[in-house]
């Protein structure tokens, strides 16, 4: 019996429960939620370490009545153990105690106290006797009621755990609550085998690992999912029975009849013949365990392979929208799925970003609470976090209705390997109406990736198809181009030279035909000299060759300079050329010259285009540091497919080619631009409703202080 | 199970507090993007209504900037003829709840609440219920089912209808529950709430300042009798823990022995004045809240109970300077310029001005009130946003010698700052020989025994230590410019006796304390010398 006493294992593992429970009530307070569960938890650890000091004392005793008093003590510590554990149970699983939640705790502690007050008695732990194992005590009357006590504690706390358990529609929550549970089982297991079976004291290693359980529970951010945990072990299990066992057996049994050919090198051969042989089987046998065992699991791998191969050579969104519609609802068990993408203009995310054809049904800005966090966090959202995360509870009456009509329950990012956001996924609420498991979430995650791959490849596609048509286009522009120059060049030149042969070979009397004639060459020469400048601005522009000369420009005085000079071709067609300049702008920093060429550019044109005794508005502003210079004309409004190509070099409206009433190359507008660009400005075109279209650029002003100043 | 309920089962406490109170960790530049974005928000959906075109033109602003640049700064009169008469139509939502200001004159002011801001309301109610009970950052002592005594005018005057807002989204146990008993008097309201909270027990208390102190020396002043009610298990012992309590402290019994909360909650500028009475009739420091009839929460109390920090997501907030104000005194046509929250001053007054959001009516909306920004942020609780105090209303203040402007809270903080007891006040601006005074009609109790020529005297040493424009006046003015006189005993309530007589609407029959009209005064010094 001494012997045993002095057995290592028997003495020193209350020594180690004590040093494990003090090590786990560190951990919890340092790193436990700082609320009175944690702290609750943190006391039962320090409780369970005086219960299993006070064991070690019991166990390291020399004689049966040493051994009396420290067991005397032992009741009181386990009592207040699982009062704290009760306690606990309701501090975690409430916010604030029912009237029965607090008399149970009062009524516990008040128990707790006559436990203290009965422990030296015998109606507790009456004497102590040796078993095969070591002390064991002689219990009283009293501990029976004690027992009775501490079954129910750890029942309550049980029940508190599973209450909440089914209250909860939260998966992280549930998986906490399973491992609390787990751990109280443990609990029960040990005090009903200590008490009703005659094996060695056991409640000292199940509390242990209870204590170990409920620490990670509480302690750790991420926990193990408890399901995958027990489903792993049990396949791994099953596995080796019903597949491994049998198939070494065969293997074995193959060796032993192969004994006796007493051939080495043929037994060796036979075996791996077998085992290639019965591979398949084996594998056959691992998938069917698998799929029985990972049904969910392996349901969400087929739907993944399936959509990769489905995705691979997609180049369509159309089609990925489909795919990830007909793969990934199904499997994730989906109210809804959507996909927004990255519009590359607006910065906005939208459900059909490339003007596919379908309904625009979802937008986020890119000023949604929702597309920010996404962007920094780089991390799936869950619906619930908005109601909580403060950034995100204030979501304007839009998003609302995204959150609200769609049910959208998880907002998952599009990721690309450099972490650039190309899209959002919105899962709606599973059918079930629980919330996505880490397992469903892992799956989306890694769908999400692969369609970051595949959208990547759809973008790389489709900007490539356009580079096509615009190379196309630009080839066919060109051709066109070069059938203008010869046309517009030549055109000239005819007029030149028959005019300059007319005055060289024949004798001209009259003084107005030698006139015309000369005026003749003189306006082909300029029409050329014209055409050949543009040309010469346009390479000038392309090359970075044209280089500005910028001065302090007084817009008032120039821009009323510049009118008057061109009075003269409104007045040939009857038009009025109107000036609305405010009193008071500030200077801009331009090349005169060019703006000149600018001004003149737009001005001709409304000319040009707007009808015989039409209007035409020069108009100057300053808005937010900015002068604007507008040009209304009367001509008939641009429409907006011309107003998108209208600043494109070559291009000609399809009106001025049918017509040939505007000749020219295309290229006013486009150097008009460049040069505008050049001066860090900006040139647009609006049409107005009825009749008319403005063309205005906007210019830097310069600073107030050389506003003042005039310099 | 209603709405908030949920939450309170869902989530963890951290959650819950990060829910609620989250905004007290946002930094300025979060809090500008909520108000920005709501704002934007707010614009889109009022555009397309009547009277958001009416406000805002033709021109809808594209952002903030704009939006301060083009709307005019309104007034109630802006909307009175749609709002007073309710018409719907004119809005751009349909009101879940219309409610009332107090008004003046006995004229109310409707605004018509949207569900959504309704919803808010009983979001930030919670959030007082939480930062009330709690003592440090992240505790909720809270759940649903909390026992609130919360003693207000029914709806649809404002207060009121904060409760039936809040009662909509979070299970309450209201004591009494006011649909239960629509036709009890106040008084007896008031009397079966604290029937109610001996046998249940409350956590949540709250009233008006001067209501609590009253109740609390009402209680203290009142015989005890013994009445069958108490013949209840939990009034008995909740009476024997409140004797108990009482005899170990050596006193008499106190309101907080026999309904010990978790919080009162206090509403307006007089709570700092009462706080000391407050916490001694009822055992805990108040817990205070800045609301109004047109936008309801506006800035609560942090869990310390020291500054107020605004909400973001009630309405949009802009800030008239001192300086701006008194140029439009000294021109009407001049329209002030405000400032962001972000660019308020330490230390400064401002008036403040509202927008709504969620497609309610009122846009760049003076309310008339100036709040003072005490902090930038609060260095004690770790919140990084501009925390204020309540200050005055605009025409609250007398105006003396042009050098110091006196409100309604430093007046009554230099009556309590000298221990001064009395039934009521009343003050105005006189003038004698064109030199201004500040007059105060006061009816002391019958134990005060100070003569008014004290009384000067001290509470001029008083404002001297509370204002500092008022500090040399007597250098400037080379008098000391106030004058007191004292009412005799019962003065104010005979007054109000013959206002109600009269058919006075209850909520203005009582004086106000600062420029009463001249016939008030008239009549009150008339009540006072016919007694004698």
């Amino acid at each position: 019996m001494r012997d045993i006493l002095s057995d290592p294992i028997y003495l020193y593992a209350p020594l180690l429960v004590t040093l494990c429970s003090l090590i786990l009530a560190a951990i919890v307070f340092r790193w436990g939620q700082k609320d009175v569960s944690s702290y609750l938890f943190t006391a039962l650890l320090l409780s369970l370490t005086l219960w299993a000091s006070l064991l070690y004392g019991m166990r390291s005793s020399q004689d049966l009545y040493t051994a009396l008093l420290w067991e005397r003590a032992i009741p009181a510590s386990t009592f207040l153990t699982f009062a704290l554990f009760y306690h606990f149970s309701v501090a975690y699983t409430r916010i604030t105690f029912s009237s029965r939640q607090r008399i149970t705790l009062l009524l516990s502690y008040i128990f707790f106290i006559t436990v203290i007050a009965f422990s030296p008695t015998d109606s507790i732990i009456e004497s102590m006797r040796l078993e095969d194992y070591g002390y064991a005590p002689n219990t009283g009357l009293f501990a029976k009621v004690i027992f009775l006590v501490y079954v129910l504690l750890i029942f309550g706390g049980a029940y508190n755990f599973i209450k909440r358990y089914r209250s909860t529609t939260s998966y992280e929550e549930r998986n906490r609550l399973i491992y609390l549970v787990t751990g109280t089982v443990c609990v029960y297991l040990g005090i009903f085998l200590d008490a009703f079976s005659n094996l060695p004291p056991l409640a000292l290693w199940t509390n242990l690992v209870f204590a170990l359980v409920c620490s990670i529970a509480i302690s750790r951010y991420h926990l193990l999912d408890i399901k995958i945990v027990a489903r792993t072990s049990l396949v791994y299990l099953i596995t080796s029975f019903i597949i491994a066992i049998p198939y070494l057996l065969i293997l074995l049994l193959i060796h032993s009849f192969l004994q006796d050919f007493e051939v080495w090198w043929i037994n060796i051969l036979v075996i791996l013949i077998a085992a290639a042989t019965l591979r398949p089987l084996y594998t056959w046998a691992q998938h069917f365990v698998d799929k029985l065992f990972y049904r969910q699991r392996y349901d969400y791998l087929i739907a993944l392979e399936n959509f990769v191969q489905e995705t691979h050579d997609i180049s369509d969104l159309n089609k990925l929208i489909s795919s990830i519609i007909t793969n990934i609802q199904p499997v994730m068990q989906s109210s809804s799925i959507h996909l927004l993408l990255l519009s590359e203009s607006t910065g906005d995310f939208l459900e059909n970003p490339l003007d596919l054809p379908g309904e625009q049904v979802i937008l986020l800005g890119k000023h949604s609470p929702i597309v920010r966090w996404i962007k920094d966090n780089k991390c799936p959202l869950y619906t619930k976090q908005v109601g909580i995360i403060p950034k995100l509870q204030y979501l304007t009456s839009h998003e609302i209705r995204i959150v609200d009509k769609e049910k959208a329950d998880i907002f998952i990012p599009i990721l690309t390997r450099n972490e650039r956001i190309l899209g959002i996924l919105i899962l709606g609420k599973k059918l079930s109406g629980m919330e996505y498991s880490k397992e469903e979430e892992r799956l989306v995650i890694t769908a999400a990736n692969r369609i970051a791959g595949i959208i990547e490849n759809a973008y790389l596609f489709d900007s490539e198809k356009r580079l096509i048509e615009k190379l196309k286009k630009q080839d066919e522009q060109k051709t066109e181009f070069l059938h203008n120059v010869s046309h517009e060049l030549k055109t000239p030149l005819t007029s030149l030279i028959s005019s300059s042969e007319i005055l060289d070979e024949k004798q001209v009397e009259s003084e107005e035909i030698r006139k015309r004639l000369v005026t003749n060459i003189r306006s082909a020469a300029e029409s050329m000299d014209k055409r050949v400048s543009e040309l010469l601005d346009l390479v000038g522009i392309q090359t970075g060759i044209l280089v500005l000369k910028k001065e302090p420009v007084d817009i008032k005085e120039f821009l009323s300079n510049v009118a008057s000079q061109l009075q003269s071709i409104f007045r040939e067609r009857s038009q009025t050329l109107k000036l609305e300049i405010a009193d008071s702008l500030p200077k801009i920093n331009a090349d005169k010259s060019r703006l000149e060429q600018i001004v003149f550019n737009l001005l001709t044109n409304a000319n040009k285009f707007s009808p015989i005794s039409g209007n035409v508005i020069l108009r100057v502003k300053e808005n937010e540091g900015q002068v604007i210079v507008e040009v209304e004309d009367s001509a008939p409004a641009i429409s907006k497919a011309e107003i998108d190509k209208i600043f494109d070099a070559y291009y000609r409206s399809e009106d001025s080619k049918k017509r040939g009433r505007f000749p020219g190359l295309g290229l006013g507008l486009s150097i008009t631009k460049h040069l505008v660009e050049l001066h860090q400005g900006k040139i647009w075109v609006e049409n107005k409703a009825q009749k008319g279209n403005i063309f205005a650029f906007s210019l830097l002003a310069l600073d107030p202080e050389l506003r003042e100043s005039g310099d | 199970m209603l709405p908030e309920d949920k939450y309170f089962q869902d989530l963890t406490k951290d959650e819950i507090w990060q829910r609620y109170c989250g905004f007290l960790s946002l930094t300025v530049d979060e809090f500008m993007q909520i108000q920005q974005d709501l704002l934007m928000d707010q614009i889109k959906r009022v555009a397309v209504s009547k009277l958001g075109k009416i406000i805002l033109g033709n021109n809808i602003p594209r952002t903030v900037e704009e939006f301060r640049q083009t709307v005019p700064l309104t007034r109630y009169e802006n909307y009175e003829p749609y709002l007073s008469e309710q018409q719907v139509d004119a809005l751009a939502f349909k009101p879940s709840i219309w409610c009332h200001s107090s008004g003046k004159g006995g004229k109310f002011k409707w605004f018509p609440l949207s569900s959504e801001f309704v919803h808010k309301i009983a979001k930030n109610a919670i959030a007082t219920f939480i930062l009330s009970t709690a003592r440090k950052e992240g505790e909720v002592n809270i759940s649903p089912g909390v026992r609130v005594m919360l003693i207000l005018a029914p709806p649809p005057y404002g207060s009121g209808v904060m409760l039936q807002a809040t009662s909509q989204y979070f299970t309450m146990v209201k004591l009494p529950d006011l649909d239960k008993f629509p036709n009890l008097p106040f008084s007896e309201k008031i009397q079966l709430g604290f029937q109610m909270a001996l046998k249940q027990g409350v956590d949540i208390i709250g009233s008006l300042p001067s209501i609590l102190t009253t109740m609390g020396q009402e209680f203290s002043n009142r015989k005890r009798t013994f009445s069958m009610s108490m013949l209840n298990p939990k009034v008995l012992y909740r009476l024997s823990k409140a004797m108990i309590r009482s005899k170990r402290n050596g006193r008499q019994i106190l309101p907080m022995d026999l309904w010990p909360a978790k919080s009162v909650i206090a509403g307006g500028m007089d709570t700092h004045i009462y706080a000391n009475s407050i916490q001694h009739y009822w055992g805990i420091k108040p817990y205070e809240f800045y609301i109004s009839s047109e936008a309801f929460y506006m800035a609560i109390h942090g869990w310390n109970k020291r500054w107020l920090a605004f909400l973001p997501d009630m309405v949009f907030f802009e800030f008239i300077p001192m300086d701006e104000l008194r140029k439009e005194e000294e021109n009407k046509d001049y329209v002030p310029k405000t400032v962001l929250l972000d660019e308020v001053e330490e230390g400064e007054l401002y008036e403040l001005v509202i927008s709504h959001f969620y497609g309610m009516p009122l846009l760049r909306y003076r309310i008339r009130d100036i709040i003072k920004i005490a902090a930038l942020k609060d260095e004690d609780t770790n919140v990084n946003l501009p925390q204020m105090l309540f200050q005055r209303r605009v025409d609250e203040a007398i105006n003396i010698g042009g050098l110091a402007q006196l409100d309604e809270k430093t007046i009554w903080q230099s009556m309590a700052n000298i221990g001064l007891e009395y039934n009521e006040w009343t003050a105005f601006k006189e003038f004698e020989q064109g030199t201004g005074y500040l007059r105060i009609l006061i009816e002391l109790k019958p134990t005060e025994l100070r003569k008014s020529t004290d009384l000067e005297k001290s509470i001029d040493e008083q404002l001297r230590i509370i204002d500092t424009d008022y500090k040399d006046i007597d250098y400037y003015l080379g008098m000391v410019p106030i004058r007191i006189t004292l009412l005799s005993n019962g003065t104010f309530q005979r007054y109000i006796e013959e206002k109600i007589k009269e058919g006075v609407n209850p909520a203005h029959i009582k004086p106000v304390h600062i420029n009463p009209p001249q016939t008030t005064v008239q009549r009150l010094l008339k009540l006072s010398n016919s007694k004698q």
